[in-house]
């Protein structure tokens, strides 16, 4: 019987087939048991890691998101005053209330839309500790 | 189990839990082709990391033409390719690296060496990466000839001289061992 050679023995053995009783072919049964032997890989838990590094992204952009905002709407008053004064002149206040007292209800706003902000991230930072801690047990 | 499909649909209405279960479904087959290229336990770590960050965010772009393993594989592959050329900053070392002379082992270095499977793992590191990646994606992974096309880019013809090659130089340096 003509002997295999390399070539043939590989693809016989590819197949799951035995191939001769050669040394050629013991050689690559060896060589085919070996190549099967799973790598040791380092242990991670690369779900949590990295659903926690899409989480934070998710974050920061939610966060440059409400800055945005804010800062539109903060643009979109000035600009929305600036106007009123250019139509009613420097009197547009004078009618409704005294210019101390427009000073304390604008800094009252902006007191309290500093609030908001930072109570909406402290709300939504335990928010994302619950979910991800519901995550790591199921 | 979730399907495939409902799972990337599960992952595209933001749920992370249906993502997480991606990751574990894949994890190992990231890990092990990676792991064939990159030695450093720290490095590995890090590229399987953006392996699955980039499968997250350009998940919106699988569009079931292949399957949801091999689409992985491929960025896997991408990835840790492009760090291994950093790391070499040589883009052709890859297709033109040598293969280590068997003569280069003393035979008190092998005299060393405890068991047959020791000794070849020892040579199959010493392998070219890409001769290892098909190796590992053909043995480990169970990859058809066609899924590491996909995933490597290489065309059948190359990958099966790739295979037949490598298995050919261990089987060498194997008969020389033990001889």
């Amino acid at each position: 019987m003509k002997e295999l050679n390399d070539e043939d023995i590989q693809r016989l053995l590819e197949q799951g087939e035995t191939a001769d009783d050669s040394r050629d072919s013991d050689l690559y049964k060896i060589i085919f048991r070996e190549l099967k032997v799973k790598p040791s890989i380092p242990a991670v838990d690369l779900g949590t890691e990295v659903i926690a590094v899409i989480q934070r992204k998710k974050d920061r952009l939610s966060a440059i998101k409400t800055l945005v905002a804010y800062c539109v709407m903060g643009l979109a008053g000035i600009v929305f005053t600036l106007i009123a004064l250019l139509i009613f002149g420097n009197n547009l206040f004078d009618g409704i209330m005294p210019l101390n007292q427009i000073l304390n209800s604008g800094l009252f706003i902006l007191a309290m839309t500093l609030f908001a902000l930072f109570a909406d991230r402290y709300v939504l930072s335990i928010h994302n500790h619950l979910f991800n801690k519901r995550d790591q047990l199921a | 189990m979730l399907a495939e499909k409902d799972l990337i649909i599960r992952i595209h209405d933001g749920d992370l839990g249906a993502f997480r279960q991606l990751v574990s479904e894949h994890e190992k087959l990231v890990l092990y082709m990676i792991s064939k290229i990159l030695k450093n336990e720290d490095d590995i770590k890090d590229v399987s990391q953006d392996v699955f960050i980039k499968v997250y965010k350009n998940l919106k772009k699988f569009n079931f033409e292949s399957k949801l393993s091999t689409w992985i594989a491929q960025i896997a592959y991408t990835t840790a390719l492009n760090f291994y050329k950093k790391q070499k900053k040589n883009q052709t070392e890859i297709l033109t690296e040598d293969i280590k002379p068997f003569t280069n082992i003393t035979p008190e270095a092998i005299s060393i060496k405890k068991s047959d499977s020791e000794f070849l793992q020892a040579q199959i590191d010493q392998l070219p990466v890409i001769y290892k990646t098909v190796l590992t994606l053909f043995h480990i992974n169970e990859c058809s000839y066609q899924e590491i096309e996909e995933i490597t880019r290489l065309p059948a013809g190359t990958i099966k001289s790739h295979l037949f090659r490598a298995r050919k130089i261990l089987k060498e340096r194997l008969e020389k061992y033990l001889s």
